[in-house]
């Protein structure tokens, strides 16, 4: 590709006859059109090739193989499939190799060859076939700078389209499955059961095989643990920004602004393990010197950490929306001889409310998404309380429980995850759409 | 300002209601800030919090009790046939050139229990690593070199204080007699902590002296980079897309 921008460059150097302003575009962007008619071809024939190849191959050695293997089962053709891969890579086979197996190996290796110098081949030929047919193509009205933009401005389309369609496939595979999880447990149930217990047989005959999935309590513990979350964020996290931003000296601002942050960057995990082994403990020998009943997995404490771990996010964003009040209004209530607070109170924060609420309310979101440190912190076994000093467990937990045992795939058991998935998907996808409608609506526009 | 003398003298002036209320507004502006101080404090405090119980619970994971013991290389257990040969020196019992060294350090342990109980003070790790000693280099073999080997687990959490001997001896993991044994080997200076590199560059072990984080943290390295090779070019151009090619969507 190099070497196409070279000639082409020079290609158009020659056409110019020394005088560069008669060609439409600057010398370089020749040079890329060039290089990209050599390039693009070639390495999108490379990806498709890539892509297919292996599944090719593998059905024409599977069309290749003896009638009594291509009769077999479905699960022992991918049994054998498994093998003649197996041979091929080097690794270890099972048991003795059959000798349809070993030929059929033989076969694959010798086409993988065939296909991979065929590749090659056609590679360098639509390389060179390219440049060529770009280089004839140079002339000197032609507006290489615009094909070279235009092809740029396709790449970067491409990339923003990536995130859109990765979110598509991933709300499409929950969707679908969740769909087969219905068709098992109708909806009603799923959505209004008060009674959580998702074992269903391995076995027929098996004890405790009832399964009911009633999510109720899954919403309830979600819901008490975020709510302890926020009871701590948001008078900490309001507060410490309304005191950084309005009274705090500037050193003391750039002290405490990057350490706040820092509780933002450390690992959940982290948080998670310091619930299992500090707080949680904490909180069951103090509540057992008060004579109280604490769980060691109370809702409580993970309800505290979480709390700590959303400070910051509530701090910097409801810190961008006072911030985003103009000094006009802070002037004007000043100069009716308010004191700062009352300034605060009365006039910047119903100014900055609707960024404030929707900092909340994506906090909120994250508060319920959240996995790693209710896993560690918070118990196993649905319980419906409203008692923060009972382990209750969240919608999360239970999607890692669920998809983590040993359970067949298409089990309701392992399929109650995606239905959860898909709700929690759905609750926050609500909260942060409602966060920006209230922004957008609300927002006071100062000039 | 003249209009006010001629009010009658029951109405307040607005400056002297002003004036009456200006001590209360001040205390809820002081009351106000200290909130404000209060809560940047507590963020602080749970930050610290959180540091110091970690480090102060975690640090000594960062130090190993090892053992000096005398080891002799001997041929006659390793290589009799002085081949030197290298599936022979990979496959000798080093396992007993410890225990040979431990029954020299102490004599009057004669009993199997006993000589069990006292070999089990030594790591299993020990064995590889005169295995590795030999292995690099072979004229070793004959001679007799005090070598610093690591301590079993249950001996590195008496040393580190994580298990106390005020417990009874049936609660416990390491009996009297092994406690005896150990107080003796460090008063002659051959038990000691030192810092434990064994940790950054092992991989998992099912023995905790031997286990390490290596191939933890090059999994992490290798998902981060092919992390940062997906989305920072991607992320880039998303962002140069809708900065500069976008058309300005309000809102």
């Amino acid at each position: 590709m190099a070497a196409s921008f070279y000639f082409g460059r020079r290609r158009a150097l020659m056409i110019s006859k020394g005088d560069v302003r008669t060609l439409n575009s600057l010398p370089g962007y020749y040079g890329y059109y060039t290089a990209i008619w050599c390039g693009i071809p070639a390495l999108i024939i490379f990806t498709f090739w890539q892509l297919f190849e292996s599944t090719l191959i593998t059905n024409l050695v599977i069309a290749g193989l003896p009638e009594n293997v291509t009769s077999l089962s479905k699960q022992q053709l991918n049994l054998a499939i498994n093998e003649i891969r197996n041979l091929i890579n080097g690794n270890i086979v099972v048991g003795t190799v059959s000798p349809e197996i070993a030929a059929a190996a033989e076969r694959y290796r010798d086409m993988q060859a065939i296909s991979d110098t065929a590749l090659l081949v056609v590679m360098i030929a639509l390389g060179l076939g390219g440049a060529s047919y770009a280089l004839s193509c140079i002339h000197q009205q032609q507006r290489a700078r615009n094909k070279v933009e235009n092809t740029i401005l396709v790449f970067l389309i491409t990339c923003s389209t990536v995130a859109i369609f990765t979110t598509l496939g991933i709300v499409l595979s929950v969707l679908f499955e969740a769909i087969l999880f219905f068709q098992a447990v109708p909806i009603t149930d799923f959505l209004f059961g008060l009674e959580w217990s998702p074992q269903t047989a391995i076995r027929p005959g098996q004890v405790g095989a009832s399964g009911t999935f009633g999510a109720v309590p899954l919403f309830t513990g979600t819901l008490l643990v975020s709510v302890i979350a926020m009871v701590v964020a948001i008078p900490i996290g309001l507060m410490s920004s309304i005191y950084l931003s309005e009274y705090a000296s500037p050193g003391m601002r750039a002290l405490s602004k990057p350490l706040l942050e820092i509780l933002a960057g450390i690992p959940t995990v982290v948080y998670g393990f310091f619930v299992a082994l500090t707080v949680a403990p904490f909180f069951r020998g103090w509540g057992e010197s008060l004579g109280m009943d604490v769980s060691s997995e109370s809702a409580l404490a993970a309800g505290v950490v979480m709390g700590i771990m959303i400070i910051p996010f509530v701090s910097s964003l409801s810190d961008d929306a006072i911030y985003a009040v103009p000094q006009s209004l802070r002037d004007g209530a000043y100069s009716l001889g308010a004191t700062q607070s009352e300034t605060i109170r009365r006039v910047i924060i119903p100014a900055a409310l609707p960024g404030i609420v929707a900092g909340i309310l994506l906090a909120l979101s994250r508060a319920i998404g959240e996995t790693m440190i209710v896993v560690m912190a918070a118990g196993l076994a649905a319980n419906l309380t409203a008692n923060p000093l009972e382990s209750v467990t969240t919608v999360t937990v239970q999607i890692v429980t669920l998809l983590v045992g040993d359970q067949e795939f298409d089990s309701p058991k392992t399929l109650a995850a995606f239905a959860l998935g898909l709700v929690l998907f759905v609750v926050t996808l609500t909260l942060n759409v409602i966060a920006l409608y209230v922004v957008r609506r609300y927002r006071e526009q100062y000039e | 300002m003249s209009n006010m003398n001629k009010l009658a003298p029951s109405k307040p002036k607005t400056i002297d209601l002003v004036n009456a209320s200006l001590a209360k507004r001040h205390a809820s502006e002081k009351l106000f800030r200290y909130m404000g101080l209060i809560s940047i404090l507590m963020g602080l405090m749970f930050l610290f919090m959180l540091f110091y119980s970690i480090v102060s619970k975690g640090y000594t994971a960062f130090q190993q009790t090892f053992i000096q013991l005398e080891v002799n290389f001997d041929e006659q257990l390793l290589d009799p046939e002085i081949t030197r040969h290298h599936d022979v020196l990979s496959s000798a019992n080093y396992g007993s050139l410890i225990k040979k060294s431990l029954s020299q350090v102490f004599p009057d342990v004669r009993s199997r229990n006993e000589k069990r109980l006292l070999y089990n003070l030594i790591s299993i790790g020990a064995t590889y690593q005169l295995r590795d000693m030999v292995m690099d280099n072979s004229a070793l073999i004959g001679q007799t070199l005090p070598v610093w080997v690591p301590a079993d687990d249950d001996v590195d959490m008496l040393i580190k204080g994580h298990t106390t001997r005020d417990v009874p001896e049936t609660e416990r993991r390491l009996l009297d007699m092994q406690i005896s044994w150990l107080d003796q080997l460090a008063a002659k200076e051959k038990l000691t902590l030192k810092f434990n590199t064994a940790f950054f560059i092992n991989g998992d072990s099912r023995d905790p002296e031997l286990a390490g984080i290596w191939g933890a943290f090059m999994g992490s390295i290798y998902t981060l980079l092919v992390t940062l090779i997906l989305s920072f070019p991607m992320g880039v151009a998303t962002a140069v897309y809708l900065e500069e090619f976008a058309p300005k969507i309000s809102g």
